[in-house]
């Protein structure tokens, strides 16, 4: 090799060696932000979950525009990154790498599934930067990261407590259960047989892609069910579940998850009794109504999922009090949210962080009668 | 309580569901020669179409189906024309007009998912529905319907190939197209028709789906591939093997899941085509 090519080649391999040392470098400095707070979504804009997504970025930006009415918190950006599908955890980590690299955004709110939440969250550690979940809350969602909080209703609560209440208020003792193998249902499910001390005489899992389940229910109708717990991780399943548990003559109450409540299951006639695990949010606080009117009153239509909106609103308004005290810095984002977020009022009740970064709001139960949910006293 | 007579009934539910859908796809198949993908999704047109014209346009179901039904028909002559025709005349392999009719079925549903949204949706009854007990089992209404319907359509088919000119001409064609053409069979208006016929009775296999279960726009798929199972073990080609395919399919993944989760369901079907195709490719019933 000439002399020449000897020298060429080494002023490479120094300037190689500058290029990643000044990477790691920037990657290991926060950024000084000027300018407006920049708050990110990451949440799901297309495909079958987009109304849950549209609901989300549409609650943040009313939140933020509520909230900010008196310009108290000068001005503040919204920046919406789009996770497609129920699974695509590669468009999360690519969103997340665009808020956060490109955007230097400090403070992300999670709209995502639980798939999406769970690709994210090792990079949340790595990078110090934090998200708030008002949507997912499984046990893997709550050990996931030092940096993911959740303030959403518990996904333990979600199996512990119908397991409690069959017993305890409506003393059935034996039960159906079923359950579909998403993680989040998987999460319920698991919590519920470990909680319920009756009998399981029937526990089966369905597949959500089906339209007919009754074989599945014929099972639930000769197992001599005196009711039936129905754990779905979408609508379309628990609709096909009541709609022909009811036409197969199975009259025994059921039970299911906040999300088979909705306008597919009032179509079909058979929603009447059925009873729904509704998330706890502060519905009773005129607060809360008015910002519920307003949200309809702003996009026209009423928020698909209200616990969804309320929770938004407050993952919107811990960000900015927290920037607003202690700077824009993901790890002083942080710990301020795990001190100061103790018996603080939001739209989901009166909530406190654990050590972990999780609340402890759970569901009521409600019952369907006449198209509404009633609660249950 | 036994659960057995429950079985059968959700075995003769079923089979209807999938007779209907098995019927066009064998009928276009046995004259083609090629497996229409597009077939799932002439089904789901029937049902939207249907469901447009009751829930939007507030029309009687007595107007309401009987366009949908025939809109499924025009859809199906539509793809034939601008994407089966031409490529048959290109004489374009098997392979190609299967990839050309993936292509269809998926154009097909995107157009659906953007008019009509993603949601599901179902078709309303104008009284409530009434489950009607029999000898045990449970069945509704509408299922009584739907397996009225399956049977009389395939009746009806039968007749039409081995009773009409045209029939007798699709049959033909079936047999051997190049010689079906020498002898002075039409054989492209002949060709039109048995899509037609076979998006037709999908239309019809929609409409039941809407009104049972409900229908989104991927509902075709799944649907499809049910009637392609009970096409091929009830014996390709051959209508009354369509029929049997369709309640033996229904049988085996009704009673199979009675003692074992109800997830192997699909596993079950599948493993049952693939137990035909190593053991009788032709089905049980050979053309």
């Amino acid at each position: 090799m000439s002399r020449t090519s000897k020298t060429l080649i080494s002023i490479v391999v120094v300037l190689l060696i500058i290029w990643g040392g000044v990477s790691i470098y920037k990657k290991n400095t926060k950024p000084v932000i000027t300018g407006p707070i920049k708050i990110g979504v990451m949440t799901i804009l297309s495909g079958d979950l987009a109304f849950l997504g549209e609901n989300v970025r549409n609650s943040a930006q009313l939140a933020i525009d509520d909230l900010n009415k008196d310009g108290r918190y000068g001005q503040v950006q919204l920046i919406v990154e789009d996770v497609g599908g129920l699974a695509d955890q590669a468009k999360a980590v690519s969103a997340f790498h665009k808020l956060v690299d490109v955007d230097h955004v400090q403070y992300i709110i999670d709209g995502m599934t639980s798939n999406g939440t769970m690709a994210v969250a090792p990079l949340l550690d790595q990078s110090r930067v934090t998200m708030v979940t008002p949507l997912t809350g499984g046990e893997n969602v709550d050990n996931a990261a030092e940096y993911l909080f959740r303030n959403g209703p518990s996904d333990i609560k979600a199996g512990t407590l119908p397991a409690e209440q069959l017993m305890s208020k409506f003393h059935y003792t034996k039960v159906a259960l079923l359950s579909d193998n998403a993680e989040y249902t998987n999460d319920i499910a698991k919590h519920f047989r470990a909680a319920f001390k009756g009998t399981l005489v029937s526990d089966q899992t369905i597949a959500p892609s089906k339209t007919d389940y009754r074989t599945e229910l014929a099972k639930v109708k000769t197992s001599g069910a005196e009711a039936i717990v129905i754990n779905t991780a979408d609508g379309v399943s628990s609709t096909y579940l009541i709609k022909q548990a009811r036409e197969l003559g199975i009259k025994a109450p059921i039970f299911a998850n906040f999300i088979a409540f909705g306008p597919n299951l009032l179509k079909t006639g058979a929603a009447g009794g059925v009873y729904i695990y509704d998330p706890e949010f502060n519905e009773g606080s005129s607060a809360v109504q008015a910002f519920l009117a307003e949200y309809t009153q702003k996009y026209r239509a009423d928020s698909p999922i209200r616990f969804h909106t309320t929770g938004t609103y407050d993952a919107v308004k811990m960000g900015l009090e927290a920037i607003t005290s202690v700077g824009y810095d993901g790890t002083k984002i942080h710990d301020y949210l795990l001190s100061h977020i103790q018996n603080w009022a939001g739209y989901n009740g009166t909530v406190s962080f654990d050590a972990k970064g999780n609340t402890q709001t759970g569901f009521v139960l409600k019952q369907i009668k006449n198209g509404a949910l009633v609660l249950v006293p | 309580m036994s659960i057995v007579p429950q079985l059968v009934a959700n075995s003769i539910i079923a089979g209807a569901m999938y007779t209907l859908i098995a019927l066009g796809f064998t009928l276009t198949f046995a004259t083609a020669k090629f497996f229409n993908l597009a077939h799932g999704a002439f089904a789901t047109v029937g049902g939207y179409i249907t469901y447009s014209l009751l829930v939007q346009a507030g029309l009687s179901p007595w107007i309401a189906i009987p366009v949908g039904i025939v809109a499924a028909g025009a859809v199906a002559f539509i793809v034939h024309h601008t994407v089966f025709a031409p490529l048959r005349k290109r004489h374009s392999s098997n392979m190609v007009l299967l990839v050309a009719s993936l292509g269809a079925y998926t154009v097909l549903q995107a157009v659906i998912a953007m008019i009509w949204t993603s949601e599901f949706k179902s078709l309303p009854l104008k009284t409530a529905e009434r489950s009607i007990e029999f000898l045990g089992g449970i069945i509704t209404r509408t299922q009584l319907f739907a397996l009225i319907a399956a049977l009389l359509i395939a009746a009806a088919l039968i007749i039409f190939l081995k009773f009409t000119r045209a029939g007798r001409a699709i049959t033909a064609i079936g047999d051997d197209e190049e010689v079906a053409r020498v002898v002075g069979i039409n054989t492209n208006r002949m060709m039109a028709l048995v899509f037609v016929i076979g998006g037709v009775v999908a239309g019809v296999s929609g409409i039941f789906t809407g009104y049972d279960t409900g229908i989104e726009p991927g509902v075709g798929m799944p649907l499809l591939l049910k009637g392609v199972i009970a096409a091929i073990i009830g014996g390709v080609g051959n209508i009354y093997g369509a029929v049997l395919g369709a309640f033996l399919l229904a049988v085996v993944e009704n009673f199979g899941i009675w003692k074992i989760a109800a997830e192997w369901k699909d596993a079950i079907a599948f493993g049952l085509l693939i137990l035909f195709l190593l053991f009788r490719p032709r089905g049980i019933l050979q053309k």
